[in-house]
């Protein structure tokens, strides 16, 4: 079996200069909030950062089946005045999410790959992502966790928070690795793949 | 004077809604109301209720010469927006003021649920609210209603200290057992803080009922509700009918005939003379208190529950409340917020996140907030009258 990854086109996007509403530091998970996603690990993991710091927010940008039920939760963790939920996101409002973030997490419980933290990455956002996504077979520099190790996440949040210098190595080195990654190379291998079967 | 009475209350409110606001919006847009819904659906209201329901009680005022006689509670909110967008509606509360057949309540200025978090909080309310009518409606209200007709025995203690010896409440089943709302009554814990409660089965017959074709005692006319009166009070004081101002022309529609119903209504009463009409202040004065009632939990006109739980009852309400208690509300418990917690250490409440929080099902954190119809009406299949306590 071979696995050729994804890569991302970012040919014609800009990166967007946003200015920043909020003082604290923003933690963004983004995607479909739905099971597989593992938003309920993202708001553990919130509240036990909230803990120790209170100079970050959190924010769960989409829309799903788990949405209300995630609100409820934030809720009852007694954390809603950090945590915001922006409903489903279109087009540059995406970017400008990305543009606004301080560190980006993917708890996926069961991801094929992922391609939002490229996405984030590229943008300039230091990211954690479950080892469970396909993603996590290519990345070096972003930060991974199992999905239910809701300590770890929170210890990858708050050092990425806490830590300017990590922060910004993890930054710079996940956009030239992202950077690297073309959709050339997929195809040259996907090419390579079908001539080794046709032979 | 007749020696039974009715007492004819109506509450005014309009909230301040707010408008979509994103997260993007945060730190850079500080304003946060949705001023085109509050004066489109002001204007629409002063157009359907408002003004027509006044000029109809002026009319009935001036034609009865003293006889017929209603009270108002109008929320500071309310008032702020008239101001704004419909300062007719304030002339011809004026012209009814002026007329001294109508009283003017007090309540908090904010309709919000202060009583239930801080005594300071909801002194200032209560006072910013009595100066707001003073000012307005040259007035100095005597009598008090709280918000949504919340009412507990702290929360009682609390009003007679503000000065009010009238209040108002709801004659919630689970606090009244087998006796009758058609008396007054007087605050188990202060005595001298005399109590009027609605009789809500015949005051949603009207607020509720009214229109609706499937209720099997459909049409409503004031025969019959007179004589549905008769027989509820037969053995008893007063009878208390307290419902949403905007029942008339907007609940109920005009088409509905519920104006022409309002009309009659009066007229009836008052040829048959079993009833007077009088004010919540001379009901107190009228009548004295025939047991002292015990509320040591929150009542409130709400729903089946008649409690706090419209508000409270789930876990966003409950920790933008900042409530401290959360063990007992995920318990289910009624908690006893029965009143004003000592200030040991005060909080900044957010209060006036009430307004969104005033939606049972959860929010809709991405929608505008609209003002629930309160109450569930349109479950109400038969009417709900209480039964005689002499039978």
């Amino acid at each position: 079996m071979v696995t050729v990854h994804n890569a991302v086109d970012f040919s014609g996007r800009e990166n967007l200069v946003v200015e920043r509403g909020v003082k604290e530091k923003v933690v963004t998970f983004l995607g479909r909030i739905t099971y597989q996603k593992g938003p309920e690990y993202f708001i553990e993991a919130a509240a036990k950062v909230l803990k120790r710091t209170k100079n970050v927010r959190f924010v769960m940008a989409g829309s799903g089946d788990m949405m209300n039920r995630c609100i409820r939760h934030a809720a009852r963790m007694g954390i809603s005045d950090r945590f915001h939920f922006t409903g489903f996101l279109r087009g540059a409002d995406v970017q400008k999410m990305f543009a606004l973030s301080d560190v980006y997490i993917m708890p996926s419980i069961s991801e094929p790959f992922g391609i939002s933290p490229l996405e984030a990455m590229r943008t300039g956002v230091p990211s954690i992502i479950s080892k469970q996504s396909g993603a996590a077979e290519i990345l070096k520099y972003a930060f991974k966790v199992d999905f239910w190790d809701v300590d770890a996440m929170a210890d990858e949040i708050y050092a990425l928070l806490h830590y300017p210098a990590l922060a910004d190595f993890s930054a710079r080195a996940g956009f030239d690795e992202v950077n690297a990654l073309k959709w050339n190379g997929a195809t040259a291998k996907l090419k390579q793949v079908y001539e080794s079967v046709v032979k | 004077m007749a020696s039974k009475s009715i007492c004819l209350y109506f509450q005014v409110h309009q909230p301040t809604r707010l408008r979509l606001y994103r997260f993007f919006d945060i730190g850079k847009d500080s304003h946060y109301y949705d001023d085109f819904a509050n004066r489109t659906i002001l204007r629409r209201i002063a157009q359907k209720c408002y003004l027509p329901m006044n000029a109809q009680l002026l009319q009935l005022i001036q034609a009865n010469k003293g006889k017929f006689k209603v009270a108002f509670s109008i929320s500071g909110s309310a008032l702020e927006q008239f101001q704004r967008f419909a300062p007719d509606v304030i002339d011809s509360f004026r012209a009814l003021a002026a007329t001294g057949c109508v009283e003017f309540l007090c309540e908090t200025y904010y309709h919000s649920l202060a009583s239930l978090a801080s005594e300071s909080e909801f002194t200032h309310q209560v006072m910013k609210h009595k100066k707001a009518v003073e000012d307005l409606f040259g007035v100095t209200p005597t009598a008090f209603r709280n918000t949504e007709l919340i009412y507990s025995n702290a929360i009682g203690e609390s009003v007679y200290n503000l000065g009010f010896k009238t209040m108002l409440t709801e004659g919630a089943r689970h606090i009244m057992g087998w006796q009758s709302p058609n008396f007054v009554y007087g605050c188990d814990t202060q005595p001298k803080l005399r109590l009027l409660l609605r009789n809500y089965g015949l005051s949603d017959d009207i607020a509720f009922r009214f229109s609706n074709q499937g209720w099997d005692m459909y049409p409503l006319t004031a025969e019959k509700y007179l004589a549905w009166v008769k027989d509820s009070a037969r053995n008893d004081d007063i009878v208390n009918l307290f419902m949403d101002y905007e029942t008339f022309g907007e609940h109920q529609s005009a088409a509905s005939g519920i104006f022409d119903f309002m009309k009659a209504l009066p007229e009836a009463v008052i040829s048959d003379g079993t009833f007077s009409f009088v004010t919540p202040s001379e009901a107190t004065k009228k009548y004295k208190p025939v047991a002292d009632l015990d509320v040591p939990d929150a009542i409130s006109w709400a729903d089946e529950e008649r409690d706090i739980t419209a508000w409270l009852g789930n876990e966003l309400q409950q920790e933008a409340f900042l409530c401290d208690d959360r063990e007992a509300f995920h318990r289910g418990r009624s908690r006893p917020l029965g009143g004003l917690r000592p200030p040991a250490g005060e909080r900044p409440l957010l209060l006036y996140v009430h307004q969104v929080l005033l939606r049972r099902r959860g929010p809709q954190v991405l929608q505008p907030v609209r003002y629930p119809v309160r109450g569930v009406h349109q479950l109400h299949e038969r009417p709900v009258r209480l039964p005689d306590p002499a039978r």
